[in-house]
């Protein structure tokens, strides 16, 4: 059975066994809108934390906005005393409106002369990505008259181990490990205006072994950085935590293994048009690797923290990564977006209508576009949930199609099939659970005239009952 | 036996029939081809050593480097044959998952490199597959690698057919089952086509790994695509096995009948045994049965310990800082606040022993203090103290809950051991002095 079942939150399934609750929303904000619940958040942030705590280590987490727009969510983040990571003048501005101050604000990524200016002024901490940046950061500095040195971390990319000879994909991210000692040199020459706190990396991978040889390297720049007389106490490991978003280990890998035979034979009846997914066929055999997100993951968020913390160093006698930072009184920074933001939030998308194509597949178009939900060319394997109102209900056994609302051939919401239990029928509503994180907003346009989803808050009070709110206007300090 | 070269030891290996008191099997007569008996320890020196046999001199004078994608046996086999033959190996990797293996690959002197683990954004054009990797490096390095490509090379099932399976049909005569692990499938192909051939009817039984599991070289379901073996025509019946009952038949085989197999030999005499235990009763005559060991389990303890911790368990007497009583830590051990650290250590000029790692130590310490890390410590602890109960020892380690524990250990065989309580956090905390060893002078 091709099914991609998802985990549901207790809180979560509250709100949508409520249909007519979730139909008002429907006909309130249109199609498509998302709903999140900010205060989920909470026991998130927990878990990191209580992992700091179990391995005696001094945690810094830092919330990467990038993964949601919503402002309720920074409000939360705030609430729960967190730190927040942004990587834009427009996310520094969101964040300092919100209530966020300089000194638990981060600024990663490319940065404009804008972002590096209003940044200097709110006295945050600049992850420093390459020489153009220290220097716009010298000159504005002194421009502005800033009273004492700006925070800085070095971040950095291109490690390796004595041990593990990995091939490394090249970042564009940070300096590269060799040039260390220059911009050492840079930074020692405006010890008036920088204050090097640390270094940090951030790493595109869900494998550990990388980001622990990145660890090591650090490490041992700590000794460099001592010799030469900074007093650095920060690593700034980046984020990466993974979330997992699928009920059942053993119906994942059935799916999946379904999926690689229907494309190792040919048959193709699973994906849109001969959709791989990276995989290809030569000679009856399958050549690549099923390129896609891990939606079924075991060592997730805190886990993979402490899994990442508990690894021993054989470059230091052995030593658990969390000895060696509390040992030193390095400080950890943690710059986690998506693993926050589980069970956060849903997106719902109405069913404008179903059709057949020419090979006899059941389309069902909805009012949202691809771009709504996903990012580039990313596939979700996580079933939707179909919500209706309806009576007399089809039996799915066939599978359907998911088709989005641009008048473009390409717009597929997704590039595989869904069996759900019944076939949607127009006026229907279809759920993508767990969304909060980078499934959101992140591509949001309105292109072709189509409306992006409004954001609904939903808030916990008293009695029990949800109470509704713009993303505006809900202030968790206000309650 | 005397031999010119160790390659004219691949081959020919022996093949042990298993007592019946052992299977329990009435009609059947298991028999186990001990393919651990090659030379470099495995089926698989059969297949490095084709792939490059006739090649060896053509490779040589050009210079090139022998390159595959192989984790295990296929690389330590061509590794060796190579590195004999004076000619550079490379194996690229997903990820070695069993250490020893990798070290096992080290010590032989190959080069390992492994691919970077998948992007947290997944591109779904990016093939991220090693043999992907290997034919790009070829292709844009003209001449200067070999790729032997055991997944396509005829010449790995050909020496199975020309080899594995005439010896095994010399020596037991007809074969009714055949059973084998599927990996690159390049043994168990040629052992097949070979013994089909002598006997239309025989019976071939495949086995893969459970998914989500890991039994060295076998494929699960999935992996079987990328050899291409989907069709499933070549066997009769594909069994699934797990790493815990591979582990637990590769015991029997180990203790029972002496025969040092590895967990994938354990994984397919499991197999085996489900399967014909299942068919013997029905059987109204003697049949043959062969399996394949095909390497040896010394290469995979860290992998035996990861899933069978209770095998290398022991009951240890000897009294440890993991094993002390907190009733004794109250009542040996002997604390020294930090308040007070700088006088008591004037007045007694204790040996200061700071426990912490050598960064820690180096980036601050207390004066005259000197730095045996914990680890070290403890063998120290248990080999022979240098230090005795005429001195006085004052132990420090970060937080002061090791320190302590120790302290009590020590004090409890009449020593005198004394710890920093709170450790060199608190110390720092109350700005004592501190000492600093720097490579360079501050800048």
């Amino acid at each position: 059975m091709f099914k991609f079942t998802p985990k549901v939150h207790n809180s979560i399934e509250n709100v949508i066994e409520d249909k007519d609750f979730l139909f008002d929303l429907g006909d309130c904000y249109g199609s498509p809108y998302n709903v999140l619940i900010p205060e989920n958040i909470d026991e998130n942030i927990k878990s990191f934390q209580d992992v700091f705590k179990q391995n005696n280590v001094v945690g810094k987490i830092f919330y990467a906005h990038k993964c949601n727009k919503s402002k309720a969510i920074i409000k939360q983040m705030l609430k729960n005393n967190i730190c927040i990571d942004v990587a834009s003048l427009g996310e520094l501005i969101d964040v300092v409106s919100c209530g966020f101050c300089g000194d638990k604000i981060e600024a990663t990524g490319p940065k404009n002369d804008d972002f590096i200016i209003l940044g200097l002024q709110h006295k945050i901490t600049f992850n420093v990505d390459n020489f153009s940046e220290l220097d716009t950061i010298v000159k504005y500095h002194k421009k502005l008259g800033i009273k004492g040195a700006v925070k800085i971390l070095i971040r950095l990319n291109n490690f390796h181990s004595d041990e593990t000879k990995i091939i490394n994909k090249v970042s564009r991210f940070g300096f590269p490990i060799s040039e260390f000692e220059n911009v050492l040199d840079f930074v020692s020459e405006h010890r008036d205006v920088f204050n090097l706190i640390g270094i940090s990396f951030h790493l595109d991978t869900v494998n550990m072994i990388e980001k622990i040889i990145a660890i090591e390297n650090c490490i041992s720049l700590f000794e460099v950085m001592f010799d030469r007389g900074f007093e650095p106490y920060v690593l700034d490991i980046g984020g990466g935590f993974k979330l997992n978003y699928i009920e059942d280990k053993a119906q994942w890998n059935e799916s999946i293994s379904e999926l690689k035979e229907d494309i190792a034979t040919g048959k193709n009846s699973l994906t849109w048009n001969g959709k791989t997914f990276g995989l290809s066929v030569k000679n009856n055999i399958l050549h690549g690797t099923l390129n896609i997100y891990n939606y079924y993951d075991e060592l997730v968020k805190e886990k993979f923290l402490d899994a990442i913390l508990q690894t021993k160093l054989s470059k230091y006698q052995n030593r658990k990564i969390a000895e060696i930072l509390s040992e030193n009184m390095i400080e950890l920074y943690i710059e986690p977006g998506r693993s926050l933001l589980d069970n956060v939030g849903f997106n719902v998308a109405k069913v404008n209508f179903t059709k057949m194509d020419a090979k006899g597949n059941t389309l069902v178009g909805l009012d949202m576009k691809r771009s709504d939900l996903l990012i580039g060319e990313q596939e979700m394997f996580v079933d939707p949930i179909l919500v209706s109102q309806k009576e007399n209900q089809k039996k799915d056994d066939c599978g359907v199609f998911f088709i989005g609302n641009l008048c473009m051939e390409n717009d597929m919401i997704f590039n595989r099939k869904v069996f759900l239990e019944t076939v949607p029928q127009k006026d229907d509503l279809i759920v993508f659970m767990n969304t909060a994180g980078y499934f959101m907003d992140f591509d949001q346009s309105t292109t072709l005239g189509q409306k992006v989803a409004t954001k609904v808050i939903l808030s916990k009070k008293g009695n029990g009952k949800y109470k509704q709110y713009t993303d505006e206007n809900f202030n968790p300090f206000k309650e | 036996m005397l031999y010119k070269s160790v390659l004219d030891l691949i081959g020919n290996t022996p093949i042990i029939e298993i007592d019946k008191k052992i299977t329990g099997l009435k009609n059947v007569n298991l028999f186990v081809k001990c393919e651990l008996f090659n030379p470099f320890g495995s089926l698989k020196d059969r297949a490095g050593y084709a792939m490059l046999k006739d090649k060896i001199d053509e490779i040589k004078k050009s210079g090139a480097v022998v390159i595959e994608s192989s984790s295990g046996n296929t690389a330590k086999a061509l590794q060796i044959v190579c590195s004999i033959n004076g000619i550079p190996f490379k194996t690229v990797t997903n990820r070695i998952k069993v250490p020893e293996t990798k070290n096992i690959l080290k010590v032989c002197g190959a080069e390992i490199e492994e691919l970077p683990g998948l992007s947290e954004c997944p591109d779904p054009t990016d093939p991220n597959d090693p043999v992907a990797y290997i034919e790009r490096l070829v292709s844009e390095n003209n001449g200067k690698y070999y790729h032997t490509n055991q997944y396509t090379n005829l010449n790995n099932p050909k020496i199975h057919f020309e080899t594995t399976g005439p010896e095994i049909e010399m020596d037991i005569g007809q074969v009714d089952y055949f059973f084998s692990t599927l990996g690159t499938t390049g043994s168990s192909r040629g052992v097949i086509e070979y013994l089909s051939g002598k006997n239309p009817n025989l019976k071939k039984i495949g086995i893969i790994a459970d998914k989500g599991d890991n039994i060295p070289g076998i494929r699960n379901k999935d992996e079987m695509y990328e050899v291409g073996i989907f069709e499933k025509s070549l066997y009769d019946e594909i069994l699934t096995v797990n790493s815990m009952q591979a582990i637990e038949q590769m015991l029997i085989l180990n203790r029972k009948i002496g025969i040092l197999g590895g967990p994938t030999s354990g994984a397919c005499f499991f197999g085996v045994m489900e399967y014909l235990k299942k068919i013997d009763e029905s059987l109204d005559k003697s049949v043959n049965a062969v399996f394949v060991a095909c390497d040896r389990m010394e290469w995979y303890m860290s992998y035996i310990e990861k899933r069978r911790p209770d095998i290398f368990a022991t009951d240890t007497k000897v009294e440890n800082i993991r094993n002390i009583s907190d009733g004794d830590i109250e009542n040996y051990a002997k604390t020294i606040d930090v308040e007070n650290v700088s006088t008591w250590i004037e007045e007694n000029k204790p040996i200061i022993i700071d426990m912490r790692g050598n960064l820690a130590y180096k980036n601050g310490h207390i004066k005259n203090s000197i730095n045996i890390t914990d680890v070290f410590f403890d063998d120290i602890v248990e080999n022979g103290l240098p230090f005795s109960s005429e001195n006085k020892v004052l132990l420090v380690c970060a937080t002061g809950d090791k320190s302590k524990k120790y302290s009590a250990l020590l004090n409890k065989k009449d020593l005198n051991v004394y710890s920093l309580n709170g450790g060199m956090v608190e110390y720092r905390n109350q700005n004592q002095p501190i000492v600093r060893n720097l490579k360079r002078t501050l800048v």
